[in-house]
């Protein structure tokens, strides 16, 4: 009896391990600015080990819900949850967060940052950034102030990706960056996050990237218009992304 | 985190102040040695300089502390400063603490300029009186002199403080949403009217309140013009931290 009883309870541990675990939870989260909800209503799960595309038209709410996912912004109502606690310090170390905007300061050279983030993130791996940085052509020494735009997206970039995060929330990670930088880069993040992570990643430009993507959702003035896996969607419509966001979102 | 913070904001003007103060002092030793040659020239002008450079340098101070907040937590870098996994309010001190640090710092090099300026005015006969006469002078002042003397000195330091809070308070409400279109403009509107409320809550006390009178009024005053500053610092740095926390809206 007492053995039946132990390998139940180890088969309920295993199916436990096995189960993909959720990251990210929204239940009915809303915020508006003014009149104007960018996130209107929405209710979603993140899977770990799974890439999400958030596809939709410019103004769709795709930066606002993010900045609610790592506390940026105070939802109006609804929650969100990130391993079941609402944005905190607690999610400010699990999430590894690239915004649309450039955040480098002018005084630092590219050496100073990654002791910046050595300070600040535990999980931070200075030799891979390292390496992303060479493989960049990029110099340790440079003073931010004297790289061009694309450049410091880059370099933002490698910080970004260099986090053992356990969630990565990527706000147009490839939107100003040349095209042979841009397959680096995509290959950079699906070699470099952690199998049980979980990756968000906005954009427009779906052509270049949905054959990265395990699952995406479609955002339209605040609201999930399409969600599901990449596969399913497209067997299920028998066509591309692309070709699919282009005619949903006709204007 | 707090040292970890401090360390960054310091070494962020660090690369703007040491160099002014560099050059303060050498100008003073120029001047000094100008008037050693009877050189009349130099010592004019050196002597003109020296006073620019401590306008300057006093003017450059409240700028940059206020630029450090407004660029490295309103602009763009709020991006990063708010993502990283520490609580707002060591943020916010830790920018407080090194703005302190720098007036404190500006202070020091002035009277040490002042100091290399005229030693060999009057020969160094005066420096080295004042240093043996310094402790005489310190034991026959009463311990109510000694408490007055520091007491004025933090009362000047708080002032300073209160008055950087009362602008990182008037900029936080400048940033809120229903502003963002004029956010300058706001801050200014918002600076002026804490002024007012300020002012008003400080007749208020200074009317009702039976201050001492007669010998030793001051002394028995100062403590609580010294806790009146405490209070209202605290309560604009909750404001700054309230506004920051829920409020937040980068652009």
């Amino acid at each position: 009896m007492e053995t039946t009883d132990t390998m139940q309870t180890n088969d309920t541990m295993d199916a436990i391990e096995i189960m993909p675990k959720t990251i990210v939870t929204a239940n009915h989260l809303t915020k508006c600015f003014g009149e104007n909800c960018a996130i209107d209503d929405l209710s979603f799960n993140l899977q770990g080990g799974r890439i999400t595309g958030l596809l939709g038209p410019n103004g769709s709410g795709k930066t606002t819900l993010l900045k609610l996912c790592n506390g940026l912004l105070k939802p109006d109502s609804g929650e969100i949850l990130i391993n079941g606690i609402a944005p905190g310090i607690e999610s400010k170390k699990f999430i590894s967060y690239l915004p649309e905007r450039t955040y480098l300061n002018k005084w630092m050279k590219i050496n100073d940052l990654l002791d910046f983030f050595t300070d600040f993130y535990t999980d931070f791996d200075k030799v891979k950034a390292l390496e992303m940085l060479k493989a960049l052509g990029l110099d340790k020494k440079t003073r931010l102030k004297t790289l061009s735009k694309g450049n410091r997206e880059k370099v933002q970039l490698v910080l970004v990706m260099s986090r053992n995060a356990g969630l990565y929330l990527l706000d147009e990670p490839i939107g100003g960056v040349d095209p042979a930088a841009r397959d680096y880069i995509l290959k950079t993040i699906l070699s470099n996050y952690q199998d049980n992570a979980a990756i968000l990643l906005s954009t427009h430009l779906i052509q270049d990237v949905e054959h990265i993507f395990d699952d995406c959702i479609f955002l339209a003035n605040g609201k999930i218009n399409l969600q599901g896996s990449v596969d399913d969607i497209r067997e299920e419509h028998g066509k591309s992304l692309d070709t699919l966001f282009r005619e949903v979102f006709r204007c | 985190m707090l040292g970890k913070l401090l360390k960054y904001e310091l070494k962020a003007n660090a690369g703007v102040f040491l160099p002014m103060y560099a050059t303060m002092i050498i100008v003073a030793l120029f001047t000094n040695f100008s008037i050693l040659t009877q050189w009349a020239y130099g010592a004019v002008i050196g002597g003109v300089v020296v006073f620019g450079l401590m306008v300057a340098i006093g003017v450059l101070t409240l700028i940059f502390i206020i630029q450090r907040f407004h660029n490295n937590l309103l602009g763009d870098e709020g991006y990063l400063m708010f993502t990283l996994p520490v609580n707002i309010t060591s943020l916010t001190a830790s920018k407080l603490i090194a703005a302190a640090i720098w007036i404190c710092a500006g202070v020091v090099t002035g009277l040490i300029a002042c100091f290399c300026l005229s030693f060999n005015m009057y020969g160094m006969e005066l420096w080295h009186q004042i240093w043996q006469s310094l402790p005489t002078y310190i034991t026959n002042l009463g311990a109510n002199d000694i408490f007055i003397a520091i007491g004025c000195v933090i009362m000047v330091l708080f002032s300073i403080l209160n008055f950087i809070l009362m602008i990182y308070t008037a900029l936080a409400i400048g940033q809120l949403p229903r502003f963002a279109k004029h956010r300058l403009f706001f801050s200014f509107l918002a600076f002026i009217v804490i002024t007012i409320i300020l002012q008003i809550i400080g007749s208020i006390i200074g009317f009702n309140v039976n201050w001492p009178q007669g010998e030793g009024a001051f002394f028995h005053t100062l403590p609580w013009v010294l806790i009146v500053q405490v209070i209202t610092g605290a309560a604009l740095l909750s404001i700054t931290n309230y506004l920051l926390n829920k409020k937040l809206n980068l652009e």
